[in-house]
């Protein structure tokens, strides 16, 4: 008997594997209000995404007197699930995708590192390599980030085609790592030689560098993208336009000191969403990003 | 009577991970294939060709008939659908109920505009072997373009594939299939000897 009992407890921690599905339903649920689903991309894995951005749902949920219930989806996942979704946080080209296939609204982008809002796409070599200028690209072999990350590979596409470097002709080899953290994946990548060059945001070199996994120094930064806007916070049609705008002034308006008691503990929302704060944003400042995607034949505008 | 209840628990306990499993995962891309030496080989390559290049999972279905194939490329349902298949244009032109015309460059064209508008499904540049040598036929890859929105590397990597298989290609590893090779090794072979991989 006892043995059973072992086993049915080792089959309850297995099954909190899927981290988000059952620690949804949190006793915080309160009866008769309104319950509202934010879907967030994972960036870099599942649990990062649901550990940054649990106390911010908890937060959404005690200011807006509502369930805001939260689930961390994969990229190439989110656009089949937006139908699920009050309100989604994405990066800005499946913001775009979204935006024309399914009429979400953009309501704040977010604040991070040194770029604030924007997010820059770089191309990467070892200071040591005799790469110095993107012609220098040609015949050698490139690790870019998700293809769905708009700084990971489509500005690295981008800077290759505006320098006449065809990625598919006229480089030896790329490929997009397997697995999470691919971000940091190409920076390993290149750091160990195993590639030439790597697609990363500029952020990700930032964070690295300063957590002491990376030296900069190592590295010589190729070429630089325009910056575009970054991950942001956009609401689907089925929203109430004056809840979503209470949504979005609720977001704009969290600072540093910002708290929720979470677990137990008091969490500094921005803190543990590794967020440096939201600012307002229009669909217009995404036309970048459209005219990127038009340029490197992505999605939403992809030609076969 | 306890014993019971608690086999109960434990089997509906053990269905949560079954589901969770499909959560902790990514997206997994599902490459139809028929029980051929072609469908072998060819769904071998694209599954080595596709997880090689861009990081995304394969796994591949294999079918008895056209229709059964044809079922699951047009399913919605995740345990039964399939993203990818290769097909020829012969076989195609039997699906779309149209005749041959003048050369199988026609007929690509023809079962493209056919496949787009009707099945949803876009055909990929063709790998350059012939499968019907009374009646030539082209090969290519298909994906579904619902895919393609997500997955925007694959037309790029898939047609690294196109003109790069010609008929001795092709016939050498239908041989080696025939010889007791195993299609993943005869695949990654070839791919390495391209350096595709």
């Amino acid at each position: 008997m006892n043995r059973l009992f072992a086993m049915i407890s080792v089959l309850f921690l297995l099954s909190s594997c899927n981290s988000s599905a059952p620690e949804q339903k949190q006793t915080e649920t309160k009866k008769n209000l309104p319950t509202y689903k934010i879907g967030y991309m994972v960036c870099n894995s599942e649990n990062e995404t649901n550990g940054r951005f649990r106390p911010l749902t908890a937060y959404l949920s005690k200011q807006l007197n509502a369930n805001f219930e939260m689930e961390a989806i994969d990229t190439t996942n989110f656009i089949q699930k937006i139908d699920t979704l009050d309100f989604t946080h994405t990066n800005s080209l499946l913001y775009i995708i979204m935006n024309r296939f399914h009429g979400v609204e953009i309501l704040a982008t977010e604040k991070k590192g040194s770029l604030g809002s924007r997010s820059q796409g770089v191309i990467i070599a070892l200071a040591k390599s005799d790469i110095k200028t993107v012609e220098d690209l040609k015949g050698k072999s490139i690790l870019f980030g998700p293809t769905l990350a708009p700084t990971g590979f489509m500005a690295q596409v981008d800077i290759l085609q505006k320098h006449g470097i065809d990625p598919d002709n006229d480089l030896a080899f790329y490929s997009v790592p397997k697995g999470s953290f691919k971000h940091e994946q190409v920076v390993y990548g290149v750091l160990f030689e195993k590639y030439d060059a790597g697609a990363l945001p500029i952020n990700d070199v930032e964070i690295m560098s300063a957590e002491g996994k990376i030296s900069a120094d190592d590295f010589r930064i190729v070429d630089k993208a325009e910056p575009i806007p970054y991950c942001n916070f956009a609401v689907t049609q089925k929203i109430d336009p004056a809840f979503a705008q209470k949504f979005k002034q609720t977001i704009l308006a969290l600072t540093p000191s910002t708290t929720v008691e979470y677990n137990g503990e008091t969490v500094k929302v921005l803190d543990r969403a590794l967020v440096d704060g939201y600012e307002d944003a229009k669909d217009a400042d995404f036309d970048i990003v459209r005219e990127m995607a038009k340029r490197v034949n992505m999605p939403p505008y992809q030609k076969y | 009577m306890l014993n019971r209840l608690l086999s109960l628990i434990l089997f509906g306990l053990f269905l949560i991970p079954a589901s969770a499993a499909n959560a902790c995962v990514g997206r997994i891309l599902y490459l139809g294939a028929l029980q051929s030496n072609e469908g072998k080989i060819m769904s071998e390559m694209l599954a080595l060709l596709i997880n090689e290049r861009t990081g995304t999972t394969i796994q591949i279905r294999s079918f008895d008939t056209t229709e059964q194939l044809y079922n699951a490329l047009k399913s919605p349902k995740e345990e039964e659908r399939v993203d990818i298949v290769v097909e020829n244009t012969a076989q195609a032109l039997s699906i779309a109920k149209q005749t041959a015309g003048a050369s199988p460059d026609q007929d690509f064209i023809a079962v493209k505009a056919f496949y787009e508008k009707e099945l949803d499904v876009v055909w990929l540049n063709p790998f350059g072997y012939n499968t019907n040598a009374a009646k030539p036929s082209i090969s290519a890859p298909l994906i579904r373009r619902d895919v393609l929105t997500n997955f925007p590397l694959l037309p790029r990597v898939l047609n690294k594939l196109a003109g790069a298989i010609n008929d001795k290609a092709f016939q050498d590893l239908i041989k080696s299939i025939d010889a007791g090779e195993k299609p993943k090794n005869a695949a990654k072979d070839f791919l390495k000897k391209q350096k595709l991989i």
